[in-house]
């Protein structure tokens, strides 16, 4: 049982980390309807940048406060170079658009660092610790705080602030929006910022984990069926799936793949995600559209 | 025509100058001028495909007009968008429903407040103490217009989840709590049963008239219309074909031809749940 527990705990801190990663495809496509393809590349920019700013010898908060800046400064650069003349254009239009701007952002930041692996620490122990009798990683443990903290401070500020009333609106029905005096451009440089922000902390947790590198970029699939469980527009949906998964995998793991061949945790998350598409192609706290016909 | 109307009177509200809007070659409105005064009811009347939601969209910013322009409160507006508009107190309400199906009443109405919030994101984001005075003054105003339409009691029912009527006063609420000048009303009475009209016309009256709103209107019940609107413009095929009383446009021999025109030919795009009467009701 206990050892049941800890691999249920451990999968469960594992999942935070990638709900932190959905999250941010959640905001964006809250906000425009738009699957960013482009997250994998922020969270590599914004590692990668963190991590070289470091190596150029600034101390650990300055990096952070100018990589953040930077996040902020690309949210008004997509805004203005990608969103702007797009607007009104079909979804697919904007997904194929992101689908460069992860190419330009991939490049850029390994033409402007470079493209050898960087260790990253963040001085967070990785040592195992006991908790209740239990054996749990302690990194896991900081890194599901900071992403609790995270999650608990967007959800708020979209639930009860009168900017995340207006992004709710502009999600809602853009032209609308418009017309009671909701500055849209302004409001998608919000969520392409928090989305940024958000890329930042999974770069720097996700960094700390597997070291500063291209593959980081990949962490993003792993998102995928994270999104599909949970729905596309929640970010509670985007915890639950997260959890779900990262237990899953790991009980899935452990359990079955002792009779099945080891190896399952890898595409364990696509057959749970294909599963939900049979039965609940929205996730489960996605928003079901009914189209009249 | 165009003397009272290329250069504003004291008591203009809003006016179109030659405004002409094209789609690809097709003209929805052709060279169509008006005044409308402050704090009159003026009524956008004609048959489906007329031009009436296009001259409104084109009043509200959503469209440009290729030429032409427009004037609000005296003030010239070319390539005008729907945030400035917005900004110069014109609201408006839509067609179909064009509400935020996952909020509230009460969501949906502050969304109308957003151009009155004095409170900066960071500082809501904060919850600095300014920023939640501001929210409870923006909540107060909301709730002050909801209790006005009559809607109190769906205050905190997300509006996907309201009948067509009760949407059709959210929408209404939104638009006024932006505390406009000029209300843009686009077909608020459609899909209504008979005593629901009855009461949108009070409402709309009563919004002109204890809040000073210039309001223009599009509308196919002739008999609402002519009994709300101080002022009716008649649209056919993109352009003016009447302008005045509602007495002195029932007896303009070009509407009474164009109503019966529409009536009678099959190249009208019009339909019949929506056609006006014909011309004998006017």
């Amino acid at each position: 049982m206990e050892f049941f527990l800890e691999v249920l705990i451990g999968g469960l801190l594992a999942g935070v980390m990638y709900s932190l990663v959905a999250i941010g495809f959640v905001l964006i496509y809250k906000a425009s309807g738009v699957f960013n393809f482009a997250q994998g590349a922020m969270v590599l920019f914004a590692a990668l940048t963190y991590v070289s700013l470091i190596d150029q010898g600034l101390p650990p908060w300055l990096s952070l406060v100018v990589t953040a800046a930077l996040m902020v400064l690309l949210a008004v650069a997509v805004e203005a170079a990608v969103l702007r003349p797009l607007v009104n254009r079909p979804p697919i239009v904007l997904f194929m658009a992101t689908l460069g701007l992860a190419y330009v952002i991939e490049g850029a930041a390994q033409a402007l660092w470079g493209t050898q692996v960087h260790g990253l620490e963040l001085g967070i122990s990785d040592a195992p610790m006991f908790l209740g009798g239990l054996l749990i990683s302690s990194f896991d443990l900081v890194a599901a705080g900071i992403a609790g903290l995270l999650v608990i401070v967007l959800s708020l500020f979209f639930s009860y602030t009168q900017t995340g009333l207006a992004l709710r609106a502009v999600a809602d029905d853009p032209l609308a929006a418009q017309s009671v005096g909701i500055r849209i451009r302004r409001i998608w440089v919000i969520v392409w910022s928090a989305a940024g922000l958000v890329a930042l902390v999974a770069g720097l947790l996700w960094g700390a984990r597997l070291g500063v590198q291209f593959s980081l970029s990949l962490v993003v699939l792993k998102a995928l069926p994270v999104l599909i469980i949970g729905g596309f527009t929640s970010i509670t949906g985007a915890i639950v799936g997260g959890l779900l998964i990262g237990a899953g995998e790991k009980l899935a793991e452990v359990y079955l793949g002792q009779l099945i061949g080891n190896g399952i945790e890898n595409w364990f998350p696509y057959v749970l995600a294909l599963l939900f598409l049979l039965v609940r192609p929205a996730g489960l706290f996605g928003q079901r559209t009914i189209e009249r016909v | 025509m165009s003397g009272n109307i290329t250069t504003a009177g004291a008591s203009e509200a809003l006016a179109a100058v030659g405004v002409t809007l094209e789609f690809q070659g097709v003209q929805a409105l052709d060279d169509v001028s008006f005044s409308i005064r402050d704090g009159e009811i003026c009524a956008l009347i004609g048959p489906n495909g007329a031009g009436k939601s296009s001259l409104l969209n084109v009043l509200n910013g959503i469209y440009q007009p290729s030429e032409g322009f427009l004037r609000a409160h005296g003030r010239v507006l070319r390539g005008a968008r729907p945030q400035l508009t917005a900004k110069l107190g014109i609201a408006r309400t839509f067609q179909h429903l064009g509400l935020f199906p996952g909020m509230t009443v009460l969501e949906n109405v502050l969304t109308g407040r957003s151009l009155r919030h004095r409170s900066h994101w960071l500082a809501q984001a904060l919850g600095l103490p300014a920023a939640r005075r501001d929210e409870v003054r923006q909540i107060r105003s909301a709730e002050a217009v909801i209790h006005f339409l009559g809607i109190d009691a769906w205050r905190d029912v997300p509006v996907g989840e309201l009948s067509y009527g009760v949407q059709k006063k959210v929408d209404l609420a939104r638009a006024l709590a932006s505390e406009p000048s000029i209300l843009l009303l686009d077909e608020p009475m459609a899909g209504l049963n008979k005593l629901d009209k009855a009461d949108m016309a009070q409402l709309i009256r009563k919004i002109n008239q204890e809040h000073q709103v210039t309001v223009v209107i599009i509308e196919h019940d002739i008999g609402v219309v002519m009994g709300l609107s101080d002022h009716i413009i008649v649209l056919d095929h993109g352009q003016k074909i009447g302008d005045g009383s509602p007495a002195q446009v029932r007896a303009n021999p070009a509407v009474i031809e164009a109503y019966l025109g529409a009536g009678g030919t099959e190249s009208s795009a019009d339909t019949h749940e929506s056609r006006p009467e014909p011309a004998v009701a006017l």
